[in-house]
């Protein structure tokens, strides 16, 4: 497959099981389509805005010219994500269209006994402000560490570790019942 | 109330492990084969773009030296060819002519116009007196 020259190192967890070694998309999309979609239905908070970024960026990823090779693919597609849900971002207030409000979670797709607890949390991650929202939605639902954070928000590794500490605090005081002002 | 209390209660890290145990939304089944088939055919304007930026220069160098040639080779400015048919040894008046057109040191043409002479009398004058000798 053409794209996959532009891979500078074989692929860690996604590598296809084929016989030549050559990184396969389709287990490149299955890795992260989940994690980047999350990210993008958490920036943007619309499932079908987030679904065309989330092509837009495997698009990118597909046609890259081969001369530019990508050294590190987790940290390049969730750059290319963010990048991506800014300008949608853009776009969509350029056209004056309305905000919807989606978190990565899905109460509807909950255990029985666990609706209310997802409700609660889902309610409380809307009421982040985005800057917070993204990094708990990275850090939390993705599990990345702040410097892939940071590398990934195009901001100090501090800045991530701080504006994380503050939404798990304003989590926190939503869940408790309160505005989540402190 | 005891929600509220068990909210509280928690640590950061049992707060984030509950979020991670809730059910996570996937994009649709369709995107994957909308995205699995989508061409991979690199940009061609990125990859060509080197080419069409040479391919750019050396057009217009061509044409700022054809330009240059043809400003600076162009033919000259001689008399009509009907006047140089015409040539015939040149008359005494007509040499005087020359000589007082010389003298001017001004372009011939101003001369020619200021005198109310036609120019193109002066070319068949220059024309016969070169033929001549």
């Amino acid at each position: 497959m053409e794209w996959s020259r532009v891979l500078s190192r074989p692929l860690g967890r996604e590598r296809a099981a084929s016989a030549a070694g050559a990184p396969d998309l389709g287990a490149v999309y299955d890795a992260y389509a989940g994690p980047l979609y999350r990210y993008l239905v958490t920036f943007l908070g619309g499932a079908e805005e987030a679904e065309d970024a989330l092509q837009e960026v495997f698009l990118g990823l597909i046609r890259r010219p081969a001369r530019e090779p990508i050294r590190d693919l987790r940290h390049y597609l969730f750059r290319a994500a963010h990048n991506q849900a800014v300008m949608s971002l853009r776009r969509r207030k350029h056209q004056g269209a309305t905000d919807d409000s989606l978190s990565w979670i899905d109460p509807q797709a909950c255990a029985p006994g666990d609706c209310e607890l997802a409700m609660d949390i889902d309610r409380a991650l809307r009421q982040l402000p985005l800057e917070q929202r993204e990094v708990v939605a990275l850090k939390v639902g993705e599990a990345l560490t702040f410097r892939e954070i940071a590398e990934a928000l195009g901001v100090p590794q501090n800045t991530a570790a701080s504006r994380y500490r503050l939404a798990l605090a304003r989590l926190r005081a939503l869940l408790e019942g309160g505005d989540g002002d402190e | 109330m005891s929600e509220h209390r068990r909210y509280g209660d928690l640590t950061d890290s049992e707060l984030v492990e509950l979020i991670r145990g809730l059910p996570r939304r996937e994009p649709r089944a369709s995107l994957r084969e909308r995205v699995l088939s989508a061409p991979a055919r690199p940009r061609a304007a990125a990859g060509l773009r080197p080419v069409f930026a040479v391919a750019a220069l050396v057009v217009l160098l061509f044409a700022d030296w054809l330009a240059l040639r043809w400003t600076t080779t162009g033919a000259p400015v001689g008399p009509p060819r009907a006047a140089v048919a015409q040539a015939e040894p040149a008359s005494r008046e007509e040499v005087a002519l020359a000589k007082e057109l010389a003298d001017f040191g001004i372009p011939v043409r101003i001369a020619l116009r200021d005198s109310g002479r036609d120019p193109d009398s002066y070319f068949a004058l220059r024309s016969r007196i070169l033929k001549s000798g």
